[in-house]
């Protein structure tokens, strides 16, 4: 089985939720320290192909990864839902898990504004305070996800 | 067997167009005429709700399978979300080639898609758009065959997975 944790970027409050669900994160208290060490957190735009990136296999080898979805997640859901079933990939090997619905789409709008010349700093500073307010909910996400017996889905497209 | 998924923003005007071509229900040595082209399934009617659902549209000579997809603004995304994917779930990427349309696309046929579709003013967006197809015809049927080609050549070599539409020789 594979978890997809999506959000716009792919590398924001996917990351943490993922990193919760793989004990990279332990639901200590809010660190901005943690949170930029985390794999993949903040990559630049430039960096984001659009292909999941890999963050790990969990405790039961179940792969883990994030997705951008680009505020455009219902569409995003549908497509991968329609492409693994033209192949006849059972829904149980693919968890989708929404982690935009936490978080404040302007999350991608600061994230493309980094773009800017010396906005990078400011871009990130703003960023990490939108992701503080949802940082316990994306933590439990993500215990939530690592809880979810196999072959029975929690979350759906 | 290949499935061979056309591309564009809505999924109802350039690549049913393609897919129409593909399986040689429009002809490839001339421009169809308008009823010709508004005869193709599908073709001018999706609605918005349909964008992100897999529209089969038949089978070519070969066997491979032909669909369509509207994918709205995931231009960038789709193809690389899609091959990802496809690495993860251990789906070959021999059996499947993602085509975009959208470069083939011309101005009236972008302005009429919008009329027609998103704003429903069908009575000038329709001829605009087939103003559209019949101005760029050959663009497709060019896209078209490089795909053909492209499934020839990499098909034993088991390339596939998506079609670079600056390969086309539009």
């Amino acid at each position: 089985m594979n978890f997809f944790y999506c959000c716009g970027s792919g590398v924001h409050a996917s990351v943490i939720a993922a990193s919760a669900h793989l004990g990279i994160l332990k639901g200590e208290e809010y660190s901005k320290r943690n949170v930029l060490s985390l794999p993949f957190f903040d990559l630049p735009p430039s960096q984001i192909s659009g292909r999941p990136l890999f963050l790990g296999k969990d405790e039961e080898g179940n792969g883990v990864y994030t997705l951008p979805v680009m505020n455009k997640k219902k569409i995003c859901f549908k497509i991968i839902r329609g492409f693994s079933d033209l192949f006849g990939i059972p829904r149980e090997e693919m968890i989708l898990i929404d982690c935009e619905k936490y978080v404040s789409p302007l999350i991608n709008q600061l994230h493309i504004f980094r773009t800017l010349p010396g906005m990078k700093s400011l871009s990130r500073k703003l960023i990490l305070i939108l992701l503080k307010n949802a940082y316990f909910k994306l933590i439990s996400q993500g215990r939530k996800a690592r809880r979810a017996d196999s072959g029975r889905p929690f979350a759906k497209a | 067997m290949v499935k061979i998924i056309y591309h564009c923003f809505g999924g109802s005007h350039s690549s049913v167009l393609a897919a129409g071509i593909h399986l040689e229900l429009l002809p490839s040595n001339r421009v169809p005429s308008a009823r010709e082209i508004l005869d193709l399934a599908y073709f001018d009617t999706q609605q918005s709700f349909q964008h992100g659902q897999f529209q089969f549209m038949g089978k070519d000579k070969f066997g491979n399978e032909i669909y369509t997809i509207g994918r709205q603004s995931l231009g960038d995304i789709f193809e690389p979300m899609l091959t990802g994917l496809a690495e993860i779930l251990q789906i070959p990427s021999s059996e499947f080639l993602l085509v975009n349309t959208l470069p083939a696309v011309n101005f009236p046929m972008k302005l009429g898609g919008f009329l027609s579709r998103a704003l429903k003013v069908i009575w000038i967006g329709r001829p605009l758009v087939l103003l559209g197809v019949q101005h760029s015809y050959f663009k497709f049927v060019n896209l078209v065959n490089s795909v053909k080609e492209d499934i020839q050549d990499k098909d034993a070599a088991g390339e596939l997975s998506f079609f670079s539409p600056g390969d086309a020789r539009a």
